[in-house]
């Protein structure tokens, strides 16, 4: 989740002698990227496929073992019988067809059940993403903004108690607290529009990620009030918060921007542990279920989902470095 | 950067806060296990709605079921021709009557009652049990309990087909369709426990009219589902959310005796017990499985008001042995190592005093012995143990080797494990090393026998002390993972199965059980397993049978007659 970024290029400041920014050169640039998608994901599948049959225990080991009539024919049911490259054979030519399988737990197309879960991973993780950026981002500003005083000693204090606390530990406490004691909150599912429903997931999956983002605000932007722009906007007698917006934030953009793409990839695909905790039918927990079960097919189509997903928000994240800072430019 | 002033303060803070945490997390009294209780009482009202917390099934098709939770919900969607009563012994439900046995015993005559109809309105005929025995018995759906229909002619032949799907091989089997209303039963040897069979999930109907063919699929547990199949049972199914709900209504055309009250029932998914706890205290649920690993805390809160009730469940752990893996060949060796633990204080450390401790395989209520029939034999002994040690040529657990304990990666495994291990050490002076995997590794280690001492145990497919000993103890039986072999058992297993004298037969069953625990013969049992609910005193109804059936709700074997009291 957190890889190398392919780094943009960064030209010296624009002179007479610098090509002028284009609007193609940035298409040309995504076209690129998403062609490079395709071997990206075929190396993923291959290396999750046979990494996958490596692990000891198939998907039909039970607590209680099956007849071996039973074994041969649900083998042969799922194509499992078949030899190891035959059935990477069959996968990919599936694959290729849009074809992602079916689960050998429920025997459900695949893409049906990340369809079901996405739509509610999806709306938990963009409002948790939301969250996390907006009080993230302010609090680090603030901290920023105040150093050495009360205000930043709290955004100190939320940042680190957030990225240290681990987020089940946080989910227990918020649903015994404010659901079983209070009964401010549900303790189960999810609803859009029910704030009964959304408060505490959102908070026990954001919140790890807005603590970092504060950090991360926080650093990027003392580095950024200490330069001379910004005394001299400050001398020109500019207001505070035009200095501040108009000119710090902006240009503290840059590190946030970097995490915040892997950010979006993690909660928009989905916590195992948060989902478990509040029993919400999303995506996440077939992420790891489907590994304890050997479900190859799940196993399969989730890695490669989310892949995707990652490979995505990298390069939407390099493609907003260029509108951030006007320096960058792509070819 | 914290100045100086303000590094006091936030050192205080943060030690106070780990205090409370700590403090909160509080000491766990150590309490007596939980002992049994009842459910809720009470006279139920017309409507009203329940919703129960329970675990997503894998299938809604019966003839393909394995997992609990899954034929739990079958149960109320469909039911076969016969029924288990509170007692296990099988009543009729769509059959008119017990059936008419041939004097060979291998043919089974049923007739069927009037006016069956499935929840659609279409006729129940005999043909749709039929087609339910056809589809257990069809290759293409790998039904996980067909083994259990494999005495009726032709299964086994059509199910092992290697070529799959054989429509000649379908016409041979010993299920026919005589008219609307009668069916026959044709079996390879008379079996006793056949109208038990019937009164199982593989041997559900399987509509027609809806599914014409056998190899037709049948419709996943998806928003789909609902509407695209008929049912017989007491409940029709109205709404199917993968992964969050179901939701029930009572079946129209439902000819049983007790009929349903509810308006509707809601099937609440969730994995964890945990969360289904804490649902369950703030009121989002009636019923919940009670999380084991919480129990002492539980109890309290819940016993004085009704709320939790435990049941005896046909499940019993033991200790296994691989006894093709010296010294594990040396009966002395097993006894040591099966009377150096002691599972009374394994039942109170491990599963916070949740279960029964026991020295028998076969539960009492399954036809076997009382938990304490065999404790001079294996029962916790210190000093016998380290006699049998000795006599098996290591006096004081001298160049004893180390065995492994291959244990599944939860907590409690690896708790039973570490009883286990120190155990050993301090009454044998032998030492032990575990082995922690994932399921599945660990199941796939337990079928290719690749492990020395392995807890693990049985829960029975159907009450009667067969199910607790085919394919187990005989020599060479398909499930017989830790070599078990000893003659006698073998010939008893074999009079015992056919014998159509039932009184003798269950002796025969008692005695094998006698002879695992005298001989140790792959397995020491430690405890009878329990289910812990949570019931608001509402709820009538959810009352377990005798035995605890497959359950992961109480009382789901009748789900008709729960209700509410208010």
């Amino acid at each position: 989740m957190w890889g190398p970024l392919k780094g943009p290029h960064i030209p010296p400041w624009p002179n007479a002698s610098t090509p002028a920014y284009n609007g193609r050169t940035v298409i040309g640039y995504f076209v690129r990227r998403i062609l490079w998608m395709i071997p990206l994901l075929w190396a993923v599948a291959t290396v999750t496929f046979f990494l996958m049959h490596a692990v000891p225990g198939g998907p039909f080991d039970r607590e209680k073992e099956l007849p071996p009539a039973v074994l041969a024919n649900l083998e042969a049911k799922y194509n499992v019988d078949k030899p190891l490259i035959t059935q990477y054979g069959f996968y990919l030519w599936n694959l290729a067809q849009g074809d992602l399988g079916v689960s050998f737990k429920t025997n459900r197309p695949v893409a049906d059940v990340i369809r079901e879960g996405l739509k509610v991973t999806a709306q938990l993780g963009v409002i948790a993403f939301l969250y996390a950026v907006a009080f993230g981002m302010t609090l680090g500003v603030l901290s920023a903004l105040n150093q050495n005083r009360l205000p930043d000693y709290f955004g100190v204090f939320f940042a680190t108690v957030g990225t240290a606390l681990p987020n089940f530990i946080m989910a227990t406490f918020l649903v015994v607290i404010f659901s079983v004691q209070l009964g401010w909150f549900d303790v189960l599912g999810w609803e859009l529009g029910n704030y009964r429903k959304m408060v505490l997931p959102v908070l026990a999956l954001g919140t790890l990620s807005a603590a970092y983002i504060a950090r991360i605000t926080r650093a990027s932007m003392l580095e950024v009030l200490a330069q001379d722009y910004v005394r001299t906007a400050r001398a020109k007698g500019l207001k505070e918060y035009v200095v501040v917006l108009r000119h710090a934030v902006k240009n503290s953009m840059i590190p946030i921007l970097t995490v915040i793409g892997p950010i979006f990839a993690f909660l928009v695909t989905g916590s195992f542990i948060v989902e478990r905790i509040f029993a919400i039918n999303g995506i996440g927990r077939h992420f790891v279920q489907a590994v304890f079960d050997r479900d190859y097919g799940l196993i399969m189509g989730t890695t490669l989902f989310y892949a995707a997903v990652v490979a995505f928000a990298n390069l939407a994240v390099d493609i907003l470095y260029a509108v951030v800072d006007p320096r960058i430019r792509y070819r | 950067m914290a100045s100086g002033k303000w590094r006091l303060p936030f050192l205080i803070a943060a030690i106070a806060l780990v205090a409370v945490l700590a403090v909160s997390c509080g000491e766990e009294e150590e309490e007596e296990g939980p002992t049994a209780t009842t459910a809720p009482t009470g006279e139920r009202i017309e409507g009203g709605s329940l919703t129960v917390a329970t675990l997503e099934v894998d299938s809604l098709d019966p003839h393909y079921s394995s997992f609990s939770q899954d034929i739990s919900l079958a149960r109320m969607l469909w039911r076969s021709l016969y029924t288990l009563d509170y007692d296990n012994v099988p009543q009729p439900a769509m059959a008119a009557e017990l059936p008419e046995i041939s004097e060979d015993g291998k043919t089974y005559t049923v007739k069927l009652r009037d006016g069956l109809k499935w929840s659609d309105g279409d006729d129940l005929l005999a043909e749709d049990f039929v087609m339910g025995i056809y589809r257990t018995c069809n290759p293409v759906h790998a039904g996980e309990y067909q083994y259990l229909l494999t005495n009726i002619i032709g299964c086994d032949d059509h199910f092992g087909n290697e070529a799959g799907y054989d429509e000649s091989l379908e016409n041979l089997i010993g299920a026919e369709a005589i008219d609307d209303l009668t069916l026959e039963f044709a079996l390879n040897e008379p079996q006793p426990t056949f109208p038990i069979i019937l009164s199982l999930w593989m041997a559900f109907p399987a509509p027609v009219h809806l599914l014409p063919e056998s190899s037709d699929p049948w419709p996943e547990p998806a928003p789909g589902a609902p509407a695209a199949l008929a049912y017989n049972g007491p409940y029709i199914l109205t709404e199917y959310q993968p992964g969050d709900h179901a939701t029930l209504e009572p079946n129209p055309n439902w000819i049983g005796e007790v009929k349903p009250t509810l308006d509707t029932l809601s099937l609440r998914f969730i994995d964890d017990f945990a969360v289904s706890n804490n649902a369950y205290r703030a009121g989002e649920v009636d019923f919940s499985n009670a999380d084991e690993a919480q129990l002492v805390a539980i109890v309290p809160e819940f016993e004085a008001t009704g709320e939790y009730v435990k049941v005896e469940i046909p499940i019993t752990i033991g200790l296994q042995m691989q006894l093709e893996a010296p010294p594990l060949d040396n009966l002395d060796v097993r006894l040591a190592l099966a009377r150096a633990f002691d599972r009374e204080q394994l039942n109170q450390v491990v599963y916070g005093g949740g279960h029964t401790p026991t020295t028998s395989w076969i539960p009492l209520a399954d036809g076997g012995d009382l938990p304490e029939a065999f404790e001079d034999v294996i029962g916790f002994d210190v000093e016998a143990a380290k006699e049998h040690l000795a006599d098996a040529g290591y006096p004081d657990g001298e160049d004893f080797p180390v065995l492994s304990i291959l244990v599944r990666d939860t907590p409690t495994y690896r708790g039973v494990a570490e009883f286990l291990q120190e155990s050993f050490r301090t009454a044998l002076n032998i030492d032990t090393e575990v082995e922690v995997v994932d399921a599945p590794t660990r199941s796939a280690r337990y079928t290719a026998e690749d492990f020395e001492l392995f807890p693990g145990g049985w829960q029975h497919d159907y009450p009667d002390p067969e199910n607790w000993i085919l394919g187990q103890f005989e020599t060479g039986g398909s499930l017989n993972n830790y070599s078990c072999s000893n003659t006698e058992i073998d010939e008893l297993a074999a009079e015992a199965r056919f014998n159509p004298n039932n009184e003798e037969r269950l002796q025969q069953y008692k005695d094998i059980n006698r002879l695992i625990a005298e001989n140790v013969c792959g397995v020491a049992p430690y405890l009878h397993f329990a289910n812990h609910y949570l019931i608001k005193p509402y709820v009538v109804g959810m009352e377990e049978n005798a035995t605890g059936q497959d359950s992961v709700m109480a009382g789901d074997w009748i789900a008709e007659a729960w209700g509410r009291s208010q």
